[in-house]
């Protein structure tokens, strides 16, 4: 895609401060939604702006990281739904397969790994990730909206599924 | 000995290269072009639609006897298509030159330009060919004999009124048929440029 790469303002202060140290989180969330580097680069984005639009909202009630992870999943859950309905749409949005390999991870393993993540359900991806950061049940469920309990049993079977898949290779 | 995917997580982003965060780059380039295709696509479905109108007017009056008209409403309506896909050809011509909030800008520059032009359009064409549709209708009915039959100045306030209320009406279904069908993209033209002017500033 020939896109003309011009920087824009996200308000350099805000995005210095407050987005990019935790960039980390919004890279892992991304990728986990995104076969090519086009989309999880338009994915960040996305979700950097729409941090940027709701930062007024944010009401302190739970940690600024907690809210990143929310609105990092909501924005990748919605893109992911409305670019399965634009499928199609134009050549640029066509996955080439030079931006597929720009998207791999230099570490196999971790590369096997998101491909793996990528089979599951979308929900299960976004729990399965928040897991892997380490976050506790009740915040996995609180970020999600699901129970801390049915979290746990889910967990353990995300584990299963991906353990089957990383042992066939995928598929 | 294999590893668990905990540790295949912690290892693998051990490098930081895994973590570069991407440039933000022209945020609305690909939001910009689907709305505008968006935008392009309705107005398209929009003018195709008046060539079924047009048929249907010159059937319909045909059969009712008014065969003249039907063809004069025809033509008419063939204009407005023929005069609608020259617009569409202007908006096809613009292309992100400099960048996305420029070209939005742009577009939303050109469709206050057609509502300024329609206004007007509709505003004396639809009274002159209203009037001409009329003659056309009652012409040699006897509606049209009593009518010549009244004082000239009647005449004249009878014909000035109908204007006024057929430019009144015209201007009025145009507007709100461009509310309906176009409104809701409008809005999110102008809360796109809003975001975009709020984000440069």
């Amino acid at each position: 895609m020939s896109l003309i790469r011009k920087r824009i303002v996200l308000s350099n202060d805000f995005y210095t401060s407050s987005i990019l140290p935790y960039a980390p989180i919004i890279i892992k969330i991304c990728r986990a939604y995104t076969d090519s580097q086009e989309d999880y680069e338009d994915y960040y984005q996305e979700v950097c702006l729409q941090i940027w639009k709701s930062r007024a909202n944010f009401e302190g009630n739970s940690k600024w990281s907690t809210w990143i992870y929310r609105i990092s999943l909501n924005v990748c859950l919605t893109l992911l739904r409305n670019n399965s309905k634009k499928v199609g749409f134009s050549e640029e949005e066509t996955i080439s397969r030079e931006s597929e390999e720009e998207h791999r991870f230099s570490d196999e393993s971790l590369h096997l790994l998101y491909e793996a993540i990528k089979k599951l359900s979308e929900i299960d991806r976004a729990v399965i990730l928040l897991y892997l950061e380490e976050k506790s049940y009740k915040e996995i469920a609180e970020i999600t909206g699901t129970s801390p309990n049915n979290t746990g049993v889910r967990i353990t079977r995300i584990k299963k599924r991906l353990k089957t898949l990383l042992d066939g290779k995928i598929n | 000995m294999e590893k668990s995917i905990e540790t295949i997580w912690t290892k693998g982003f051990l490098n930081e290269e895994e973590l570069i965060a991407p440039k933000i780059n022209n945020l609305y380039n690909r939001k910009s072009k689907l709305l505008i295709e968006k935008l392009k696509r309705t107005y398209r479905a929009d003018n195709m639609s008046i060539i079924p109108l047009s048929v249907i007017s010159v059937v319909g009056f045909g059969l009712a006897g008014y065969g003249v008209l039907g063809l004069y409403l025809m033509v008419l309506m063939m204009s407005l298509f023929f005069l609608n896909r020259r617009k569409l050809a202007k908006l096809e011509s613009i292309r992100i030159e400099s960048s996305s909030y420029q070209y939005l800008l742009e577009y939303r520059e050109i469709f206050t330009g057609f509502k300024k032009f329609y206004i007007r359009l509709l505003g004396i064409g639809v009274p002159v060919a209203g009037l001409t549709g009329y003659y056309l209708f009652f012409r040699n009915s006897p509606v049209m004999e009593s009518f010549l039959s009244i004082q000239p100045f009647k005449i004249v306030l009878i014909l000035l009124g109908i204007s006024l209320s057929l430019s009144a009406m015209g201007v009025f279904v145009y507007l709100l048929t461009t509310k309906l069908v176009y409104g809701s993209l409008i809005k999110k033209l102008d809360e796109m440029i809003a975001e975009m002017k709020d984000l440069r500033s």
